[in-house]
């Protein structure tokens, strides 16, 4: 006898409990929007505000500068005469660089590592050399580095990277590559060629043909592992899952064959796809 | 009139094993003519095996319909766990000889040697998981004379895996397996079986959604199925009687069809 209001409370507490994890993953995600809209945007405000702020101070600060350098530049040419007036400028180019290390965002050295752990171990020794012979003069170049370099050599490292993955080779397995093996086969009858060709077939998924080309290296030499191998997994593909076993069993029995013996465990578990 | 349909409906999805009932999916039609090609072929012993409720019990029943005008064949629906009385009950069949006392298996064997017929009688075991590995071993023994050919059908689960067993597996000659429907045949199941009893309408109501969440909640397990629909129905009909209201009775809710799974225990509510 049916109690359908048992049945319809119960229904009704399937469907809540059925949907309590979707609705506690919506809560989440919309908790995430919220936290995104309330905290994070007013957070890039106050950094765009920051940067506003700063770019404020350092124009301040560079005007500050130029006119101190401009009325030094004054009192030296007014003294000392014109040549002076060139080392002035050139300290003056020093405080502009000083001020725009206060601005601009340094850049990372982090990747000359990169650079080092992709090339190769004899140019790093050169660069390592090199770098001892010119280390002074990069210790006092280190304040002018620009930027652009920084662009030139992450080109050059993405260069390296999109040569590197064209060097893979692509190799198809069409049925034109297993049909010159075949005929190459049935020239010199070799099991080892036969054997490829089963392989070849069972990873096309063309379990039949290689079943028969396992089975006809079996014929030509029985010692072969893989032969046997090859021969149990189509098969069992072809849906002979005890031949299969049978088979397994009885090879094992003659050769006590580990890779026989971990195929009948995943055979027996199904664990085979 | 609208009751009728739905305890029409209802009945349909009674869940027997009856050979007439057989619904005729491209997938059993295959399976079936091959297990009848391996019946007339001189094997031993043939291995229908699949889950329980794939439909191994009906096709075992189909088979013995269908050979019956043809063939000396016999259907053990029900497991015959004591020796003495198998080996009575295969002496009835084939022999047509009725034991009183008690009959081993040694004086069996002899009287099955003696026995000679011009066509091998076949012997269907339903559910022979069931019996006893000693009596198994004593059937395999049968088998080999070739007096007898057995089609036996078990339970794919790894407690019950007799065929692991070596002596068993060289014995068999063929084996079937019988899986879970794909949503696709069980929607061609339940609507061949809702035509074939008249339900036209009713068949006509399940629709893709319908059959997808069934064959979710069952796996495509064709007794879970029959269950499920059975007391889908059921819900249906006391709707129509107390509250017919609440319910559409031109297309299948699948709120029912979870009611009916959790009144089945398919859903855990």
């Amino acid at each position: 006898m049916l109690k359908i209001d048992d049945l319809e409370a119960k229904w009704l507490r399937y469907k809540i409990k059925s949907y309590t994890p979707r609705f506690i993953v919506s809560f989440f995600i919309f908790l995430g929007v919220l936290f995104f809209i309330f905290f994070d945007l007013p957070y890039n405000f106050i950094l765009e505000k920051q940067s506003e702020i700063f770019s404020d101070h350092n124009h301040n600060t560079l005007a500050k500068n130029d006119l101190t350098t401009l009325s030094e530049t004054k009192k030296n040419s007014d003294s000392e005469g014109i040549s002076e007036d060139v080392n002035i400028d050139t300290s003056k180019k020093k405080k502009i660089v000083q001020t725009h290390d206060e601005i601009t965002l340094s850049p990372s050295m982090n990747f000359i590592q990169s650079i080092r752990q992709d090339t190769p171990i004899y140019y790093d020794k050169e660069k390592t050399n090199k770098k001892v012979s010119t280390k002074s003069q990069v210790v006092k170049k280190e304040a002018v580095i620009h930027s652009p370099r920084i662009e030139e050599i992450v080109l050059k490292t993405d260069v390296t990277k999109k040569e590197t993955s064209e060097i893979n080779i692509k190799r198809k397995n069409t049925q034109k590559d297993i049909e010159d093996v075949i005929e190459r086969f049935k020239k010199s009858n070799n099991p080892v060629l036969s054997l490829f060709i089963a392989k070849k077939y069972y990873e096309l998924k063309d379990y039949r043909q290689a079943y028969n080309y396992a089975l006809t290296t079996n014929e030509l030499n029985n010692k072969i592992e893989d032969s046997w191998i090859i021969f149990a997994k189509s098969l069992y593909m072809l849906q002979g899952k005890y031949k299969a076993i049978e088979i397994l069993n009885k090879y094992i029995a003659e050769s006590n064959s580990q890779k026989a013996k971990i195929l009948l465990e995943n055979i027996k578990s199904g664990k085979l796809q | 009139m609208l009751t009728d349909i739905f305890e029409n409906s209802k009945q349909v999805f009674l869940d027997t094993v009856d050979a007439k009932d057989h619904v005729q999916i491209d997938r059993f039609s295959t399976i079936y003519q091959s297990l009848k090609d391996s019946v007339n072929k001189p094997l031993k012993m043939i291995l229908l095996y699949g889950k329980p409720g794939t439909g191994k019990s009906m096709f075992l029943s189909k088979l013995y319909n269908d050979l019956l005008p043809m063939k000396r064949i016999f259907l053990y629906q029900n497991p015959i766990l004591d020796d003495s009385e198998f080996f009575k009950r295969l002496a009835q069949d084939i022999l047509d000889v009725k034991y009183q006392g008690e009959l081993n298996f040694t004086q069996f064997m002899k009287i099955i040697e003696e026995y000679s017929s011009d066509e091998t009688p076949v012997v269907l075991l339903d559910e022979a998981q069931l019996y006893s590995s000693n009596l198994m071993e004593k059937i395999r023994l049968l088998s080999d004379t070739r007096k007898i050919k057995f089609v036996i059908t078990l339970h794919k689960t790894e407690e019950e895996d007799l065929i692991a067993k070596e002596h068993f597996q060289t014995r068999i000659w063929d084996t079937i397996e019988l899986e879970n429907a794909s949503a696709e045949e069980l929607k061609t199941y339940i609507q061949k079986k809702l035509m074939k009893a008249n339900c036209f309408d009713i068949a006509h109501m399940f629709k893709e959604n319908n059959v997808k969440l069934i064959h979710k909640l069952t796996r495509g397990n064709y007794r879970e199925t029959n269950k499920l629909l059975y007391t889908l129905f059921e819900i249906y009909l006391h709707y129509l009687e107390f509250n017919p209201s609440r319910i559409n009775a031109n297309k299948i809710s699948n709120k029912l069809i979870e009611m009916s799974a959790i009144h089945t225990g398919i859903l855990n509510a």
